[in-house]
């Protein structure tokens, strides 16, 4: 019994005194724990800083991965604008170009057309001159005649004023001859029968005499009516005679002036022609111009390209801090595990408490 | 309306009225008539001084004269025509039947 108790204390003793030494060594390992992690921490990287580096390294690649998207997004929004804009630049310049062109044959035909026109107006001008002239001559022409017409009416006056004259000698004949026969039948009535023949010549005689008045007086009453007609004539004669040559003046001024407008004319074309062509000029330029400009789009996209190569650099900058964290971080929990491992390995597993289970021997 | 002859040496001048139409005609013929017939007469003037209205009649009666005075041997000299009158004489070509001063 007592031998039992011995036995017994001993072997709790002994187990007591492993598990002392098991303290001591776990202490002991502990202690090599610090120390080493003390040295991992003192020698190689601080765990924190490993962990920051590797948080830095997914913020940075997070952040590098969305410029790059954003960059690439950027070179395709330029490309497509500027294919775009170039497109359309290079319509407007080909519009332009045959907008001008067909300015140019517009203006050509107008021009051609205005000087046919001019030539018309030319034409027409002379006509209208000559026309003038033509009518003038004849109005001229027709007074000159006219008052030629007018002395001869005149010469016929004179003429007829001397049958009025011969008349008045023929009127004088037969008064006398009246006389006459008036005397010659007084003379028969005083001869009594033997002038009874003589006074019958007598009579016949004055009958003449009557006659003769009576005719003159139709003469007279005839070269009257003559002489009123000549009178009426020659009022026809000055009217004919007399035209206003102011119609003249007034047609050659107008067609001065219409001349005059059809040169103001001309002119306020030709100058807005001339201002068409400069606008064209001055549109292509600027319509080149801005295709030039665009081609500021190769640089952009080297530049991309550029910037591009650099956040991949960074990347890469990245991914080694990120190796270098991890590799620090793995080796210290490699460290630690094989600490750990060390630690487990020297104590038994099972054991509750140093009453139970078997002596481990070391 | 009268007409007036004004006689220098080799020339004489017909002075017209204001307005010189057919009204004046037979004053006009009878003034150049004198004229032409005179032998120390070479030129025949018309003075236009006075006269700011003339008509085809007035030129009708100078073209008579003109043919006249040809007819005479001697010639015809328009003279001191100015404004519408000058106008009216030009636009029936007139320079180039008369002399004008």
């Amino acid at each position: 019994m007592i031998i039992l108790i011995v036995v017994a204390i001993l072997s709790a003793t002994a187990g007591l005194a492993a598990g002392w030494q098991l303290a001591i060594r776990r202490a002991s390992k502990a202690a090599t724990v610090v120390a080493d992690t003390q040295a991992i921490a003192d020698t190689v990287v601080p765990p924190r800083l490993a962990g920051a580096l590797v948080a830095a390294a997914r913020v940075s690649r997070r952040v590098e991965a969305d410029a790059s998207t954003d960059m690439g997004r950027l070179a395709g929004i330029l490309d497509d604008t500027i294919v775009r804009l170039t497109k359309h630049f290079q319509a407007l310049d080909q519009n332009h170009k045959v907008q001008s062109a067909i300015l140019q044959r517009l203006l050509r035909r107008e021009l051609d057309d205005d000087a046919a026109q001019q030539v018309r107006f030319e034409d027409f001008v002379n006509t209208t001159s000559e026309t003038l002239d033509i009518f003038v001559r004849a109005t001229v022409e027709t007074s000159e005649l006219s008052i030629q017409l007018a002395t001869l009416s005149e010469e016929v006056v004179t003429k007829v004023n001397r049958i009025l004259g011969s008349l008045s000698e023929i009127e004088e004949i037969a008064k006398r001859t009246n006389m006459l026969a008036l005397n010659a039948a007084i003379e028969a009535a005083r001869a009594g029968e033997a002038g009874r023949g003589f006074a019958v010549v007598a009579t016949e005689v004055q009958q003449l005499s009557f006659a003769s008045r009576g005719f003159s007086a139709g003469i007279r009453g005839a070269i009257g009516e003559v002489v009123d007609t000549i009178h009426k004539s020659d009022e026809a004669i000055a009217r004919l005679a007399s035209r206003d040559m102011n119609f003249a003046l007034t047609s050659q001024r107008r067609v001065q002036d219409f001349m005059s407008d059809v040169a103001r004319l001309n002119e306020s074309f030709e100058s807005s022609t001339r201002e068409l062509d400069g606008l064209a000029d001055t549109s292509s330029r600027h319509v080149a111009g801005a295709i030039t400009a665009l081609q500021f789009n190769d640089i952009a996209t080297q530049l991309i390209g550029t910037t591009c190569k650099r956040l991949n650099s960074l990347q890469q900058l990245s991914e080694a801090l990120d190796g270098a964290g991890r590799t620090e971080i793995d080796a210290l929990a490699a460290r630690l595990r094989d600490i750990d491992d060390s630690i487990h390995t020297h104590t038994p597993v099972s054991q509750q408490s140093v009453d139970s289970g078997s002596i481990e021997m070391f | 309306m009268s007409l007036n002859v004004v006689s220098r040496n080799a020339s004489s001048s017909i002075e017209l009225p204001k307005t010189f139409n057919y009204s004046n005609h037979k004053d006009f013929k009878s003034a150049y008539s004198g004229l032409l017939e005179d032998g120390g007469v070479r030129e025949v003037e018309v003075d236009f001084r006075a006269t700011s209205y003339i008509d085809s009649a007035a030129l009708g009666m100078l073209l008579m004269l003109r043919s006249c005075a040809e007819a005479a041997g001697k010639t015809v000299a328009l003279i001191n025509a100015s404004g519408t009158v000058r106008d009216i004489l030009e636009i029936a070509h007139f320079e180039t039947l008369f002399a004008f001063r």
